[in-house]
C-alpha cells in the first residue's frame, strides 16, 4: 500500500513482485485503498497542516522524500517540528527516535503515501512515524497501554495517588481525579510504566484492577472523527437543505427575470431545474417539506404570471403539452400541476378532463415521500377548483363535472397518498423502524388533508356521503391495513365530518372499525365517536331538540357494535372493552338521560364481556380494573344519588367482580357522594342493596386483604360510614318503616366483627333513640306506640350488649346510660323498667369489665351525672341505686378520686328526683353532709399535703354551694373549720410552688366570694345567713 | 468557379416554380446543423427555371451542353466514393455552342417519383437534389439544389396495441401497454405500465426512444443505436398491483418515419425502450419496435388529454410472457444483445381509443396551408 501512491511510483525502493512486502501494485493507485486515501486527503487538504502516518516499526520520524536522497523544500521546518515531536515521546516512554528524510534515513522506497500528501496533495508538513519496536516483534506488538481501576483505601495511599495525579500526570493518565479515599479513579498507564505503576500500588496496600487491558484494541474500532469534522445526520441535513434552498433561490431568481422579459420558455427551464431540488432523496421528511414550502412560494410566481399571460389569449394547451416534454418526472408533474390550473382557470369547460388527468398523472411518482408532497401540491393548488355544484346543477355540465367528479378526485388522491404514506413504513431497515414511525406522524397531515377537503364540498349531501363517499374512504383505510393510518384517518373521519352525517352512517362506519388491524385501538377510535355524538345530543337539546333524531337508535346501535367489535377481536385487551363501556355510559347519560335502563344495558353487557373472559375477580391496580372503577363510578358522579343506582340492578354485579380494593375504593366513593349529596335512603329494601354494595366498608369479605391498612385510614373510613347511617331517614310519617330500615341496618353492620361495631352501631343506637322520641311525639296517632318504643328500647339493648359481647366497657356503658335517659324521657308503661335495666347494666358493666381507676372515677362520673338526671324511678329503684353510687365511689382506688366521686354523689342525694317526688328534689341534706364528711375524712387521709389542700378547698366550695342551697344540716362551723385547717395546717407546709400558689388563689377566690355574701346579706328569707363565717 | 483567372465563368441560379409559397423542412446537414430547404413530396412535378449569369459580360462561354439532373442518392459514409442513385432524371437545356450573355432556361420534371425521404444519418445519408452542369472541356461549371422530400403516409389500415406481460422470473411481473404500434411523428404515445409482482426496490423506470440505423448489408452490417429521448415516467418503487401511466409527446422529438430496407442500403427504426433501474442500479429492459409515419398536417391533431381508460390485463393467454434483459452492471442496455423478436398481440378488434380516421386524406398529395 505504501508504494501504490502516485508521485514517482515505480522509481525504485518497490517491488513488481505481488507477493513481495514493498509490491508497488501494478499501477499508481491501483488499489482502492489507496484510491480511498487519496480522495479523503483531497477533501481536505487545503485545510490540512500535517499528515501524519504511522506505520511500524523501528522507532523513526521520518521526512519526506524517499523517492530521492535530495531535502525537501522546507525541510528546516520540518525537522525543527520532528525534534519537538520526539523530545516529548522520549520523556514520556524513553524511546530514542531517529529524525530525517526517509531515503537518507532508511533507503530509497518510491510511491509512499506521506512523499503524495507533500508532493501531491500539497501538505506542508508529512511524516512517516515507525512506531518504537526495533525488532523484537516487529510489525505486530503485543499489548501496550492499559487503564487501571485504583481505589485508595486510606489517607496515606490517598495521598500518593495524589501525588502521583499532580506530579505525574506527563506519564500518569488520570481518567478522573483522586477525590477522596475509597473514591474509583481511573488511570491509563503507559507500558513502560506499568511495573512501577504496579509495585507503587502493591506497596500502599491499594485495591486496583486492570480495567481495560489494551486501550488500543479499544480505540481502533471505534469511530474517528476526522479533521474535516464529518457531520452528524442532522448537521447533515441542514446542510443539505441549506444547499437545495439557494439553488431554489437562485433558480427562482432566474426565473422571475426571464418572466419579466417574457421569456416564458426560459423561465419554464428555470422552474424544472428548482423543481429538480425535489427529486431529492437525502432529505428528512423535515426538511423536505421545508424545501417544499419554499419551492411551491415560488411556484406561485409562476402561476400568477401565466394566468396574467392567458387571459390575454396565449393558448393553454401548447403549454400543456410543452410541459410535458420535461424528462424528469418530479419537475414536470409540478409543472403540469401549475399549468393544468391556469388553464382549468382561464377554460373552465376543461375542469373535469384536466383534474382526471392530473390526478391520474400524478401515479408515476410512486416513491412516498416525493409522491405525498407531489399530491399534496395538486391537493393544495386545485382547492378551489374542484367542480363543487350538485349532480343536477345546470352549471355541471360534462366538461365541467359536478360533486360526484370533484368526490373522485380527492378518493383517488386520497388512496394514493394513503397507499404511499403506509409504504414508508416498510420501507428502509428495521432498526429505524422507530424512527419512521415518528416520520410518518410528521406526514399524517397531507393525507388527513384529503378528507378535510371531502368534507369541505359543499354539494355532498348526506345520501352522496352515506354512498360514495365514506364508503370510498372506509375502504381504502379498512385495505391498507396499517395501524398507523387507521388509528389516524378513522379519528379524522369522526372530526372533519359533520355529526349530522356521522348519525345517518353509524353503522358504515361501525362495521369498519370492526375490520380495522388488530394493533389499532378501537377503543380510542369509539370513544372519540361517542363522545363527538354525546356532545352533539348535548348541544342539541341546548338548542331544545331532541338530541339524537329518534329514528336514529344510536344507542342500541353502539351497543351492537361494540359487542360485534369485541366478537371480531378476540384478542382485544379487556380494559379497552370496559373503556369503550365506559363511553357507550357517557352517551346514554347525555343523549338519554332520561333512560336509566341503557345504563343498566351496559353493565350488563360488560358483565357479559367480564364473562367471555372468564375474570373472576379482577385486579383494581391493572387496567382493567382502573377501567371497571371508571365505569362504575361513571353512574355515581352522574346520578348523584345512591338510590338511582339501585335502579341498575347489574350495578351490584359489575361491582363484585372488583377484587376487595377495587369494590372497597368503589364504595368510599358512593358514600362520599351520598354524604355530599345528602342522598336520604328511605325503605328498608334499599337499606339492604345499598349496604350490600357497601359491603367491604361494613363486614369482613372473603378476599379481605388488611395487610398494610393504616388504623387511621381504617377509622375515618368507619367514620364515614357511621354518618351515612344518618342518612338512613324514612318519610317522616313513616316511623315503621324506619324501624325496619334500622333493624335490617343493624343486621349488616352486625356482622362488621367488633373493629367496626364501634363505629357503626353508636349512630345506630343513636337513631333508634331519635326514632323512639318521633313515636313519643305522635302518640295520640299510634295506638301501638307504646309496644314499639319499648321493642325499640330493646333493640337498643342487644345493640349495646352486642358492643359488650366486643369486649368494649365505655361506650357500652355510655350508651347504657344514654338508653336510660332517654327511656325515661319517654314516658310509656315500661319506661321505668327499661331504664332501670340499662342503668343496672351499666354498673355490672362498671363492677365487671372496667378496671382502670382513672376510667373507673370518668365512669362514675358519667353515672352520677345520668343518675342525676333521671327522674323516672320510683324510690324503691332509686334509692339502691343511688346508695350504690356512693358505694362504688368510697371503693375508688385513689383517694383524690374517692373524694370527688363522693362530692359528686353527695349531689345526688340533694338535686336528684323519684316518680314520688314528681319531680321535686330530693334534698337529702343529711346525706350530703354523710358523703362529704365521708369526703372530707377521705381528703385528710390523703399524704401529700398540696393534695390534701387542693381537695379541702374544693370541698370548701361544696359545702358553701350546699349552705346557700339552704341545706340545714350544714352551718357555719364546718366551712370554717375546713378553711382554717387549710390556713392553719396545710398551707404552712407547702413550700413556695406554683402549686401552693394555685391553691391560696382558689382558697382566695372561694373567701372573697364568702365575705361578699357575709359582709351584703340577702334580703330574700330562702338564704341562709353567713355571719360567723371567719375568713381571716 | 473562375479558372486560373481566365475565360468567362458563369454562375447558376435554379428557381423554382412558386418558391415564394412553397413550404420548406428543417434538414439536417452532415456535421449537425440544420438547413431549410424547400420541401417535395412524392409525386410531385418540380419545375423552375435556370439562371445562368456570366461574370464576365460581352465575353463568351463556350459549354459542351448544359443538362438539369434531379437526383436521388444514398451515400454511405464509410464508402465515400460510391453514390447509389435511385432516381436519376437528365434534362437537357442546351446543346453544345457557346453563351453571349445571360441566358435562362425552363425546366419540369413531371410527376417525379420521390420514393424515399431525405435522412442525415450517424452512417448514412439521403439526399435529393437538382444539378446544373454546364459542361466545358477543362471544368465543368456545376450548380446543386438540395431538396428536401417527405414521405406521407395514411393512416395505417392496422394499428394495434402494443400489450404485453413481461418478466423475470419470480422477481418482476409487468404488464405494458403502448396505445399503438404506429405512431405518426407529432403523436403521443399513451399506454400504462401494470406491476403484477415487484419484488425488487426500482428507483425510477424511465421510456427511451432509441433509432436504430441499420447499413451495409451480409456480413458488412452496421447498427448505430441512438437514444433520441429519455423520459422518466416512475419515480420510486411502485409495489403490486400499481398502474403507472405513460405519455410521451413525440413531436418535441428529432424523429424521422421508419424506414425498412431502403433501396437495399439501410434501414432506421425506433423503438420504444422501457428500463427499470433499481437500487442497486442494475437495468431491466424490454424493446419493443414501433413503427412511425409521417402524416399529412393538414389536420392539426387535437391534444388528447384523457390517458387510455386502464384496463386491467384481460386476455394473458394470447400474450406471450417474455423476459426482461438483465445486465447485472451498470453497462448501456444498447451493448446487451436482444433476442426478442417483436411479439404483437392480437389486433385489438375494438380501437376504440384510437383517434379517428381521417377519411378525407388522400394519399400522397401534399397539404399546402402553413
Amino acid at each position: 500500500m505504501n508504494r501504490n501512491f502516485d508521485f514517482h511510483w515505480d522509481e525504485g525502493g518497490s517491488s513488481d513482485l505481488p507477493c513481495a512486502e514493498t509490491y508497488n501494485g501494478g499501477a499508481a493507485f491501483s488499489e482502492i485503498e489507496s484510491r480511498i486515501i487519496r480522495d479523503t486527503i483531497l477533501g481536505i487538504a487545503n485545510q490540512t497542516l500535517v499528515y501524519l502516518t504511522v506505520h511500524s516499526y523501528g522507532q523513526y520520524w521520518l521526512t519526506p522524500w524517499g523517492y530521492t536522497a535530495d531535502l525537501p523544500a522546507n525541510y528546516d521546518q520540518l525537522y525543527d517540528l520532528a525534534v519537538r515531536a520526539v523530545d516529548k515521546l522520549t520523556a514520556v516512554y524513553g524511546t530514542q527516535y531517529t529524525i530525517g528524510s526517509s531515503t537518507n534515513v532508511l533507503y530509497v522506497n518510491t510511491g509512499p503515501s506521506d512523499d503524495w500528501a507533500m508532493g501531491g496533495a500539497g501538505i506542508p508538513y508529512a511524516y512517516t512515524l515507525e512506531l518504537r519496536d526495533t525488532g523484537k516483534y516487529g510489525f505486530e506488538l503485543p499489548a501496550e497501554y492499559q487503564v487501571y481501576q485504583v481505589k485508595a483505601k486510606d489517607r496515606v495511599s490517598f495521598d500518593v495517588l495524589v501525588k502521583l495525579y499532580n506530579e505525574r500526570s506527563d506519564v500518569y493518565d488520570f481518567w478522573t481525579e483522586p477525590r477522596y479515599v475509597d473514591f474509583t479513579t481511573d488511570v491509563m498507564v503507559p507500558p513502560a510504566f506499568t511495573k512501577t505503576f504496579v509495585d507503587v500500588l502493591e506497596a500502599f496496600n491499594m485495591e486496583y484492577h486492570i480495567k481495560i487491558d489494551d486501550v488500543q484494541h479499544t480505540i481502533i474500532p471505534m469511530p474517528t472523527m476526522s479533521k474535516s469534522g464529518s457531520m452528524s445526520p442532522l448537521e447533515d441535513q441542514d446542510k443539505l437543505l441549506d444547499e437545495a434552498l439557494s439553488v431554489v433561490k437562485v433558480q427562482a431568481l432566474q426565473m422571475k427575470r426571464c418572466l419579466d422579459k417574457r421569456k416564458l420558455m426560459d423561465a419554464l427551464k428555470h422552474a424544472s431545474t428548482m423543481l429538480g431540488e425535489l427529486r431529492t432523496s437525502l432529505l428528512s421528511p423535515k426538511s423536505y417539506y421545508e424545501l417544499y414550502m419554499a419551492i411551491c412560494d415560488e411556484l406561485q410566481h409562476l402561476e400568477m404570471y401565466l394566468l396574467d399571460e392567458f387571459q390575454n389569449g396565449r393558448k393553454v394547451a401548447d403549454l400543456y403539452e410543452l410541459v410535458q416534454y420535461a424528462g424528469n418526472i418530479i419537475p414536470r408533474l409540478y409543472l403540469l400541476v401549475t399549468v393544468g390550473v391556469v388553464y382549468i382557470k382561464t377554460n373552465e369547460q376543461s375542469r373535469r378532463d384536466i383534474l382526471r388527468d392530473l390526478v391520474e398523472m400524478c401515479r408515476g411518482v410512486q416513491h412516498p415521500l416525493r409522491g405525498l408532497f407531489l399530491r399534496n401540491y395538486l391537493l393544495q393548488c386545485t382547492r378551489n377548483l374542484l367542480p363543487d355544484l350538485a349532480e343536477n346543477d345546470p352549471l355541471a355540465t360534462e366538461s365541467y363535472g359536478n360533486v360526484r367528479d370533484a368526490v373522485d378526485f380527492i378518493q383517488l388522491n386520497f388512496s394514493e397518498m394513503n397507499k404511499l404514506w403506509v409504504r414508508m413504513a416498510y420501507q428502509g431497515h428495521s432498526r429505524d423502524k422507530e424512527r419512521r414511525e415518528r416520520e410518518r406522524q410528521e406526514l399524517r397531515l397531507l393525507v388527513g388533508t384529503n378528507l378535510v377537503r371531502l368534507a369541505q364540498l359543499d354539494s355532498v349531501d348526506v345520501e352522496l356521503y352515506k354512498k360514495v363517499v365514506l364508503p370510498g374512504i372506509l375502504e381504502q383505510v379498512v385495505s391498507c391495513r396499517d395501524a398507523l393510518a387507521q388509528e389516524y384517518l378513522m379519528e379524522c373521519i369522526i372530526q372533519v365530518f359533520p355529526d349530522e352525517v356521522h348519525l345517518d352512517t353509524l353503522h358504515t362506519y361501525l362495521k369498519a372499525c370492526a375490520e380495522l388491524h388488530t394493533d389499532v385501538k378501537v377503543h380510542v377510535i369509539l370513544v372519540a365517536l361517542v363522545e363527538r355524538l354525546a356532545a352533539y345530543g348535548q348541544r342539541q337539546q341546548a338548542l331544545g331538540q331532541p338530541p339524537i333524531p329518534p329514528h336514529i337508535p344510536l344507542f342500541d346501535i353502539f351497543s351492537d357494535q361494540i359487542g360485534n367489535i369485541a366478537q371480531a377481536r378476540p384478542e382485544m385487551p379487556s380494559e379497552n372493552l370496559v373503556s369503550l363501556q365506559v363511553s357507550l355510559i357517557s352517551l346514554a347519560f347525555r343523549c338519554y338521560p332520561e333512560k336509566i335502563n341503557l345504563v343498566d344495558k351496559v353493565l350488563e353487557s360488560t358483565l357479559v364481556a367480564l364473562d367471555k373472559i372468564a375474570v373472576e375477580k379482577v385486579d383494581f391496580d391493572s387496567a382493567l380494573g382502573k377501567e371497571l372503577n371508571r365505569l362504575l363510578r361513571m353512574p355515581i358522579s352522574h346520578y348523584n344519588s345512591l338510590v338511582t343506582l339501585l335502579q341498575l340492578p347489574h350495578f351490584g354485579q359489575v361491582l363484585q367482580r372488583l377484587d376487595f380494593n377495587g369494590r372497597k375504593s368503589v364504595a368510599l366513593h358512593l358514600v362520599n357522594n351520598a354524604l355530599d349529596n345528602e342522598t336520604y335512603i328511605t325503605t328498608q329494601e334499599h337499606v339492604d342493596a345499598v349496604l350490600n354494595m357497601l359491603a367491604p366498608l361494613i363486614c369482613d369479605q372473603p378476599d379481605q386483604v388488611l395487610t398494610g391498612q393504616d388504623a387511621e385510614d381504617f377509622a375515618e373510613e368507619q367514620n364515614l360510614m357511621a354518618r351515612m347511617i344518618h342518612l338512613l331517614a324514612a318519610e317522616d310519617t313513616d316511623l315503621d318503616q324506619q324501624y325496619r330500615m334500622l333493624t335490617s341496618a343493624r343486621k349488616q353492620f352486625g356482622a362488621g366483627g367488633a373493629r367496626r361495631i364501634p363505629f357503626t352501631l353508636p349512630p345506630l343506637i343513636y337513631e333508634a333513640f331519635k326514632l323512639a322520641r318521633k313515636y313519643f311525639d305522635v302518640r295520640q296517632e299510634d295506638e301501638l306506640w307504646e309496644k314499639k318504643c319499648e321493642k325499640i328500647f330493646t333493640f337498643c339493648h342487644q345493640c349495646i350488649a352486642a358492643l359488650v359481647k366486643a369486649e368494649l366497657a365505655e361506650l357500652p356503658l355510655r350508651l347504657f346510660l344514654q338508653g336510660a335517659l332517654a327511656a325515661s324521657q319517654i314516658i310509656f308503661g315500661t319506661h321505668e323498667t327499661l331504664a332501670y335495666e340499662f342503668i343496672s347494666q351499666a354498673f355490672t358493666l362498671y363492677e365487671e369489665e372496667i378496671s382502670d381507676s382513672k376510667a373507673q372515677f370518668a365512669a362514675l362520673t358519667l353515672m352520677a351525672a345520668s343518675l342525676e338526671k333521671l327522674d323516672c324511678f320510683s324510690e324503691e329503684n332509686s334509692a339502691p341505686v343511688r346508695s350504690k353510687c356512693a358505694l362504688l365511689a368510697s371503693a375508688l382506688l385513689r383517694k383524690p378520686d374517692q373524694c370527688r366521686a363522693l362530692i359528686l354523689v353527695s349531689n345526688l342525694f340533694w338535686s336528684s328526683t323519684t316518680k314520688e317526688l314528681e319531680g321535686k328534689p330530693m334534698r337529702d341534706g343529711k346525706k350530703v353532709l354523710e358523703c362529704l364528711r365521708k369526703a372530707g375524712k377521705v381528703a385528710t387521709e390523703c399524704l401529700d399535703p398540696g393534695v390534701q389542700a387542693q381537695l379541702i378547698v374544693e370541698l370548701v366550695n361544696v359545702y358553701v354551694h350546699f349552705f346557700h342551697q339552704g341545706n340545714q344540716h350544714i352551718t357555719v362551723t364546718h366551712i370554717n373549720e375546713l378553711i382554717s385547717k387549710v390556713r392553719q395546717d396545710l398551707l404552712p407546709q407547702l413550700e413556695n410552688s406554683d402549686e401552693k400558689e394555685l391553691i391560696e388563689r382558689h382558697l382566695g377566690a372561694s373567701c372573697e366570694m364568702l365575705r361578699h355574701r357575709r359582709d351584703n346579706p340577702s334580703t330574700t328569707s330562702d338564704t341562709p345567713s353567713y355571719q360567723g363565717i371567719i375568713l381571716d | 468557379m473562375s479558372f486560373f483567372g481566365f475565360g468567362q465563368s458563369a454562375e447558376i441560379d435554379i428557381i423554382l416554380d412558386g418558391a415564394a409559397t412553397r413550404r420548406t423542412a428543417e434538414v439536417k446537414t452532415e456535421d449537425g446543423k440544420k438547413e431549410r430547404l424547400f420541401l417535395f413530396f412524392d409525386g410531385e412535378s418540380l419545375s423552375g427555371k435556370v439562371n445562368i449569369t456570366l461574370k464576365r459580360p460581352g465575353y463568351k462561354l463556350e459549354h459542351q451542353g448544359i443538362k438539369i439532373e434531379f437526383l436521388g442518392q444514398i451515400e454511405l459514409y464509410y464508402d465515400r466514393g460510391n453514390q447509389h442513385e435511385f432516381t436519376s432524371l437528365v434534362k437537357e437545356l442546351a446543346r453544345p455552342g457557346e453563351l453571349h450573355h445571360n441566358t435562362s432556361y425552363d425546366f419540369d420534371f413531371n410527376q417525379v417519383e420521390k420514393p424515399y425521404e431525405v435522412y442525415t444519418g450517424t452512417n448514412v445519408k439521403l439526399r435529393y437534389f437538382l444539378r446544373v452542369t454546364v459542361v466545358r472541356r477543362l471544368t465543368d461549371i456545376v450548380k446543386e439544389v438540395d431538396l428536401a422530400v417527405h414521405t406521407l403516409s395514411s393512416y395505417p389500415e392496422m394499428n394495434s396495441s402494443i400489450k404485453m406481460e413481461v418478466g423475470i422470473e419470480d422477481s418482476l411481473h409487468i404488464e405494458f401497454e403502448y396505445n399503438k404500434s404506429k405512431y405518426h411523428l407529432k403523436d403521443v404515445i399513451v399506454g400504462k405500465i401494470y406491476f403484477l409482482l415487484v419484488r425488487i426496490k426500482i428507483r425510477h423506470m424511465e421510456i427511451a426512444i432509441i433509432r436504430r440505423e441499420t447499413t451495409g448489408s451480409g456480413p458488412n452490417v452496421f447498427n448505430e443505436n441512438e437514444t433520441i429521448a429519455k423520459y422518466e415516467i416512475m419515480d420510486g418503487s411502485p409495489v403490486r398491483g400499481e398502474s403507472i401511466p405513460i405519455r410521451v409527446f413525440l413531436a418535441g422529438y428529432d424523429l424521422t418515419p421508419t424506414m425498412r430496407d431502403i433501396n437495399k442500403k439501410f434501414s432506421v427504426r425506433y423503438y420504444l425502450n422501457l428500463v427499470l433501474v433499481d437500487e442497486e442500479e442494475r437495468r431491466y429492459f424490454k424493446q419493443q419496435e414501433i413503427t412511425l409515419w409521417r402524416k399529412g398536417d393538414r389536420i392539426r391533431k387535437s391534444l388528447q388529454m384523457a390517458p387510455v381508460p386502464v384496463t386491467t390485463p384481460t386476455n394473458g393467454e394470447s400474450d406471450q410472457l417474455q423476459a426482461f434483459e438483465k445486465i447485472p452492471t451498470p453497462v448501456s442496455e444498447e451493448a446487451s444483445l436482444e433476442d426478442s423478436p417483436t411479439e404483437e398481440p392480437a389486433p385489438n378488434p375494438a380501437p376504440s381509443e384510437d383517434i379517428p380516421r381521417v377519411e378525407s386524406y388522400a394519399e400522397g398529395v401534399p397539404t399546402e396551408d402553413a
